[in-house]
């Protein structure tokens, strides 16, 4: 479904992506970890399309398709999602209209009919209940005056509206206390399917405790060195990340 | 020597059987106009505002037609109204039947005959003691307008709107309106303007204002001119102890739009909130110059205008702010957020406070912006495309001040209308 192969970027001419390889397949979980500077976020950052990233070389495949190539709108269309670390606020613009055009687009590009104000009402509701959000959250502006775990309740809540095939959670636990952690696991966890894969990017064991992946990868300077199972989050709690530094050289 | 009124302005008759009284201010405002002649950007107050284009053509006041089409929109229909075509009343549109007990609303001409010792002291005492040509132009030459008094503790179940529609090649309207509104009174006023969508010319509006104590006015100003019509229009307010004013400017309409707003808060514990919209397309060109005084001690006032300007067109925003001595305990914010839509779009900002108390709480800020590239990166990586993404942030930034606007089909036809000129088909 995802397929990296010998990824380089910069940014404002740093490299900070140094040659990542990496592969997903359908329904896969994949962790990413790594410390601070490891160039994580912008893995997450170039594949969903910011233009102020600069891939210098290499491909990356999504869906057959060369996602390099793409708008970040398309992409999205794709089925491409990425949980932002901080999310957006948009003052002036509901999140109930914000997600109809959204949910909308990504239906218009997949070419399905777009859903009119009731199907729509209907489907948000239910995943609002699965949020553990109250329904008052559709009618304020995007994100604005949330709090860091209502904004990333709300990026879950994108994410059960559009469907994606690949869900990129880019720290999708960092300001989070252990209530707001577990409510927004389940979210994840309830979209789990043979379809649609997830990639998370973290720093900590703790969200792995909920979210459970197939594949840990860790990052260091810009490329994955060292890839295993769940089993490699405990070990690197373990002996911390200087461990993987030293063996990998 | 021809006066400059004369070859400004064509077609004026003086009407018969006038009061001495007003003939002779009319006569003085003549003079003070013609001495004054037309602003220049020499005058501080023009100096972002050209009016070169303007000032050479001349103006028929019989130029408009009085029977011209007009569409009523749904809003207006539900409100109490006076409909104006060409300067006179168009009484089929027009309607103010049912006004409650102690609600005067006639036309001027007819409040100068059965009014006349009011509008006598009245009139033309809250126009500016700065000299202002445009105001002294109406003083010389209007012939009609609304005259609006709400008694002592009264109220309206419904809105009263005015709508002055122009028509016709270089026509000149000069509507003057007189509002008052006695100890405890609370109404609800809308001035439209409109016109043809070819029509040229220009509306040389002034409205007078008078709110007595504990009264309360939520005062709208609608432009929706053509592109080729000008309007050069001001309000004159004063403000009585705990009076409560809310003034609501929105242009999108009309080719060079000035409108002049100013405020005196003249008793404690008064508010005045100002809020403005204006969104320029094509060569449109809108400025807005706002005057706040606060006379006396503890009142407030709040100012937030809002312009997005694009292609070529041009804001001005100049709000005035003046703490006289004895105003202590004022507090006082204005805002003018300003969104760039085009490269050749433009916005003069000029804010200015005059504080001549010591204790007050004043604050200001103007910016001049583009779309928050965050904002947008987020649009699209939920699949929304870049030009549906800009339409959106640029009706988010239009939508606080209409939101604002308390007359639900109002603030709808006002989305409305602003999300066509944006071409966002479904809200």
């Amino acid at each position: 479904m995802l397929k990296i192969e010998n990824l380089h970027a910069s940014v404002e001419g740093t490299p900070i992506l140094k040659g990542l390889n990496l592969e997903i397949g359908s329904g896969e979980i994949h962790a990413i970890m790594g410390p601070n500077g490891s160039g994580k976020s912008t893995l997450a950052a170039v594949l969903t399309g910011r233009d102020d990233y600069e891939v210098t070389q290499g491909k990356v495949t999504f869906m057959g398709k060369d996602l390099l190539d793409l708008e970040p709108d398309e992409r999205a269309q794709l089925g491409l999602f990425l949980g932002f670390q901080y999310p957006v606020e948009i003052p002036g613009v509901s999140n109930m209209y914000f997600m109809k055009a959204s949910v909308n687009a990504v239906r218009k590009g997949r070419g399905e009919k777009e859903l009119d104000a009731l199907d729509f009402l209907k489907l948000v509701k239910q995943k609002v209940a699965l949020m553990e959000m109250r329904d008052e959250f559709l009618h304020r502006s995007v994100n604005a005056g949330f709090s860091g775990g209502e904004k990333k309740r709300n990026e879950i809540l994108q994410m059960a509206m559009l469907e994606p095939t690949l869900a990129i959670l880019d720290e999708i636990d960092s300001g989070l206390d252990i209530d707001a952690l577990k409510v927004v696991a389940k979210g994840v966890n309830a979209q789990k399917s043979e379809d649609r894969s997830v990639l998370m990017i973290t720093h900590y064991q703790r969200l792995l405790d909920y979210i459970v992946p197939d594949f840990i990868h860790v990052m260091s300077e810009g490329r994955i060195i060292k890839s295993g199972d769940k089993s490699l989050a405990l070990e690197l709690e373990e002996k911390g990340y200087g461990w993987i530094d030293q063996d990998a050289a | 020597m021809t006066q400059l009124i004369e070859q400004f302005v064509d077609g004026v008759e003086r009407p018969d059987g006038e009061a001495a009284w007003l003939s002779s201010a009319r006569e003085q405002s003549a003079e003070r106009f013609n001495a004054l002649g037309i602003p220049t950007q020499k005058d501080e107050d023009w100096k972002y505002t050209s009016l070169r284009a303007l000032a050479n053509k001349q103006y028929s006041v019989n130029a408009g037609q009085a029977d011209a089409e007009i569409t009523l929109s749904e809003s207006s229909k539900a409100h109490y109204r006076l409909v104006f075509s060409g300067g006179v009343l168009n009484s089929a549109l027009s309607d103010v039947d049912g006004l409650p007990d102690g609600v005067q609303v006639m036309l001027m001409s007819e409040a100068l005959k059965s009014n006349e010792a009011q509008i006598k002291a009245v009139l033309s005492s809250l126009l500016p003691e700065q000299p202002n040509a445009f105001a002294e132009l109406n003083t010389a030459l209007f012939k009609e307008g609304a005259y609006i008094c709400i008694g002592k503790g009264c109220q309206l179940d419904k809105p009263i709107e005015l709508v002055f529609h122009s028509s016709g090649t270089q026509s000149l309207a000069l509507p003057r309106n007189l509002i008052l509104l006695e100890q405890g009174a609370k109404a609800v006023v809308i001035e439209r303007f409109t016109s043809a969508e070819d029509a040229t010319g220009l509306c040389n509006s002034a409205t007078e204002i008078m709110l007595a104590d504990d009264s309360e006015l939520d005062y709208h100003l609608i432009q929706l001119q053509g592109k080729k019509f000008n309007h050069i229009g001001g309000a004159w307010i004063q403000q009585g102890t705990g009076s409560r004013l809310n003034t609501r400017t929105i242009t999108l309409g009309g080719l060079l739009v000035r409108n002049e707003l100013n405020v005196s808060l003249n008793g404690e514990q008064a508010h005045a909130n100002m809020t403005g919209l204006y969104y320029g397309t094509r060569r449109q060109h809108i400025d807005n110059h706002t005057t706040i005084r606060h006379a006396v001690p503890n009142c407030t006032s709040r100012e937030l205008y809002k312009g997005i300007l694009d292609d070529r067109a041009r804001g001005v925003f100049h709000g005035r702010i003046v703490v006289e001595q004895d105003a202590q305990l004022t507090e006082s914010e204005q805002e003018n957020p300003n969104l760039l839509l085009s490269r050749d779009a433009e916005v003069d900002t000029k804010p200015q406070l005059e504080i001549y108390a010591d204790d007050v709480k004043c604050s200001h800020g103007a910016t001049v912006g583009e779309l928050d590239t965050k904002q947008l990166f987020y649009m699209q990586s939920r699949g929304i495309g870049l030009a549906q993404a800009k339409t959106l942030l640029t009706y988010a930034f239009a939508a606080q001040v209409v939101e604002e606007i308390q007359i639900e089909s109002l603030r709808e036809e006002l989305a409305s209308l602003i999300a066509d000129q944006m071409h966002i088909t479904e809200l």
